[in-house]
């Protein structure tokens, strides 16, 4: 081949794909090792309501795991995820393997330093939607990869889950404002088309 | 013989449209006798009717009146389709399926399909001016209860009761023809349709927009996007309003005029109705629109979710790239007319016919492109192309729409615009409520039946002008204009002249043969006006 010669392009673009491909190594929920042990003050069937209830999330390492099964943990991240009912039919909240594109937990409880046992009092978020839900811990490592997880529910998301009822939005200066624009332009409407029958007479 | 076509009659809410002149000129020949005694702003013709298209004046009456019409229908696209861009928020305040979503969709655009039947009548009987004003300030009331609603089933009825507003279509139609010279009535109505329609992706930047502002102002998410959508429902009766005070009817401002002769019906409208049903160009046109404008207001209900879900963008970001796609009506509807005019010129109405063909099918096959598409930027190309073509091609059929039938014109351009919106529900309804099928397969899957459904126009054939792959037919008599036109009357109306602004129209109309056969074409002697 004559003169295998890269132009300045050539090399901009080949560097552009490599550092869009580089460091990405998708991880993958299924090889996560489940070593955190996770429970919720929420009983199964429990109903709370947003920006009132509160629960208490309780993680800990499983202590049967030989020592230094933790050693690369530096942060832990507690959220709130949608349980396989409320997925149902609603693509955006499908959950899926490799966990960059995994959409089933979307609201974050608490994220702090790693220990091997923790726990944290959450009072619901006023913008959790009305949904069931349970809840998961991930372990991070230095680099904020998952590294592990435990969650409160088993592994077919069927157990522990419980039910959280949105606040609507429709506040009552809402409903008393839409009532008095709608009556305005109906008024204005009457008395436009009267005042131009009287003028046309 | 001329029959005066009173302004009541059916078909005359597109009384302006003969089809000898080109669809998009800007100022019509000399040929026609101006009133020179008028003080209006613009030249105006015997009726008072401008015959000059100043895009930016305000002047009364005849651009304001442009102006006032176009943006209301641009304010109602917009509340149409003010969900869209927030159904990410929406979904979750309501709780609603995948399904709830699709059907909501679908009703947004079906509501229209009745409403603008019936707003022609209303135009007939209040007149333009109260017909828009009426149906901005009362569909401002379902705007504003949208803010209120609190399941799936509130807010699907919601979006079935606020689409009725696309109806103001027609009383912008109709409004432009009472004002402007039928010369320049497509322009101007070109223009009018494709500018409201760019509502639909004005409205996918203005709602995340004002989402975002009222959401740094303290409010949740869900309290955010009900307050948002006071700002439409507010431009309703600022709208409307405008209509009432600065808005008249004619250019000489007298409606009473306007009802005296509403009350002369020169035609039946059992007839007319006949005459439109069995022609089978009528059906393949309906077809066709419903996969140029259809699928256009169904990418307007979806495309932002798409963006939003597929590529994690904001709400902001996925609005604005979801807007490119509407916007581009400011030029691509247009721009269909004004190629299917050119090659007119050249090649008679087979080249219009191809013209809407290679439009319609090219924007078919980007829609697939968008589908299919995996990273961001190749998405946004996909979608401007696919935007364009599909534009050009709504532009491109009303080029012909004129000439499918002289004596049914208003009601054949009604069923065509009622099809757009038969065509967004059903493709919604088939690609985009069902759990089947995630929203790429879904437009993958339209962009398949675009370019299927596209294909019928192969069988649009004009005895005197040909089709797309068949020359005129070579029968004497069948080959004439006069002859196709004519055939609209029986012989007991022929008999008594009825027929004769069809035979006026059929003799304006040769100009469908192109340049190679004009020629032969025999010229009419004193080229007059036509009166409407």
């Amino acid at each position: 081949m004559a003169g295998l010669r890269l132009s300045k392009t050539t090399i901009a673009l080949l560097l552009l794909i490599v550092c869009h491909v580089g460091p990405s190594m998708a991880v993958l929920f299924s090889q996560l090792p489940k070593t955190l042990i996770v429970t919720a003050t929420t009983k199964s069937g429990d109903v709370l309501h947003a920006g009132e209830d509160k629960f208490t999330v309780t993680w800990a390492l499983n202590t049967s795991l030989p020592a230094g099964a933790d050693a690369n943990y530096k942060t832990v991240k507690v959220l709130l995820c949608y349980a396989p009912v409320s997925q149902h039919d609603r693509k955006w909240r499908k959950s899926n393997n490799d966990l960059k594109k995994d959409k089933t937990c979307q609201f974050t409880v608490v994220k702090q330093d790693y220990s091997a046992t923790g726990k944290h009092e959450y009072t619901v978020a006023r913008d959790i939607p009305t949904a069931s839900y349970f809840v998961r811990a991930y372990a991070l490592d230095a680099s904020d990869t998952k590294v592990a997880f435990g969650q409160t529910t088993d592994a077919n998301k069927t157990s522990n889950i419980f039910d959280i009822v949105g606040i609507t939005g429709r506040t009552t200066g809402i409903f008393v404002s839409a009532i008095v624009f709608s009556a305005f332009s109906g008024v204005a409407l009457a008395f436009f088309y009267v005042v131009e029958n009287k003028k046309k007479k | 013989m001329e029959t005066t076509e009173a302004v009541g009659a059916p078909g005359s809410s597109l009384h302006g449209m003969t089809g000898k002149e080109p669809a998009y000129a800007f100022s019509v020949d000399s040929k026609t006798q101006l009133d020179t005694n008028a003080t209006f702003d613009l030249p105006v013709d015997s009726e008072h009717k401008a015959t000059k298209f100043k895009l930016f004046s305000l002047a009364n009456p005849h651009m304001r009146t442009f102006h006032l019409a176009w943006s209301s229908f641009f304010t109602c696209f917009v509340s149409t389709f003010a969900a869209a861009p927030l159904v990410p928020i929406i979904r979750d305040d309501l709780n609603l399926k995948k399904a709830d979503i699709g059907n909501a969709g679908v009703a947004s655009v079906s509501g229209a399909i009745f409403s603008r039947l019936v707003m022609g009548a209303v135009c007939d009987m209040l007149g333009p001016r109260f017909g828009c004003a009426f149906l901005m300030m009362l569909a401002a009331p379902t705007v504003f209860c949208m803010s209120l609603v609190s399941n799936a089933a509130g807010y699907i009825t919601m979006r079935f009761l606020i689409g009725f507003s696309l109806a103001t279509f027609v009383s912008c139609q109709y409004w432009m023809s009472t004002m402007f010279n039928s010369k320049i009535i497509g322009l101007v109505n070109g223009t009018a349709a494709g500018w409201g329609n760019m509502g639909g992706g004005a409205t996918q930047l203005i709602m995340p927009l004002v989402y975002d502002l009222i959401r740094k102002a303290g409010a949740t998410p869900f309290v955010a996007w009900r307050i948002a959508y006071f700002v439409p429902g507010c431009l309703h009766i600022i709208m409307g309003i405008l209509v009432l005070t600065l808005g008249q009817d004619l250019p000489d401002g007298n409606l009473k005029s306007l009802q005296k002769q509403g009350n002369v019906n020169k035609d039946k409208f059992s007839k007319v109705l006949w005459y439109a049903l069995t022609n089978y160009r009528t059906w393949i046109f309906v077809l066709l629109y419903g996969y140029c404008m259809g699928v256009e207001l169904t990418t307007d209900n979806v495309i932002a979710e798409y963006f939003y879900d597929r590529f994690d963008l904001n709400l902001r970001t996925a609005g604005t790239i979801a807007a490119c796609f509407g916007m581009a009506n400011i030029v691509a509807r247009p721009l269909g007319g004004l190629l299917s005019d050119k090659g007119a010129q050249y090649w008679g109405m087979r080249a219009r016919l191809w013209n809407i063909w290679i439009l319609q099918t090219l924007g078919g096959a980007f829609c697939l492109w968008l589908g299919r598409a995996n990273s961001l930027p190749v998405s946004v190309v996909a979608m401007v192309l696919f935007s364009i073509c599909a534009q050009a091609a709504c532009g491109a059929i009303f080029g012909v729409i004129p000439f499918i039938s002289r004596r049914s014109l208003g009601v054949i351009s009604g069923m065509t615009g009622a099809g757009g919106n038969f065509g967004s529900g059903l493709t919604q309804l088939l690609f985009f409520t069902s759990s089947r099928y995630d929203t790429a397969e879904g437009l993958t899957l339209m962009g398949i039946m675009i370019m299927a459904c596209t294909v019928p126009i192969t069988l649009v054939h004009f005895p005197q002008w040909g089709s797309m792959f068949l020359p005129p037919s070579k029968d004497e008599k069948r080959s004439t204009e006069e002859h196709y036109y004519g055939s609209e009357w029986n012989e007991e109306e022929r008999s008594q002249g009825l027929h004769g602004a069809s035979l006026k129209f059929a003799e304006n109309s040769r100009s469908e043969r192109g340049k190679r056969n004009v020629a032969s074409a025999p010229t009419p002697p004193g080229n007059t006006p036509e009166h409407v």
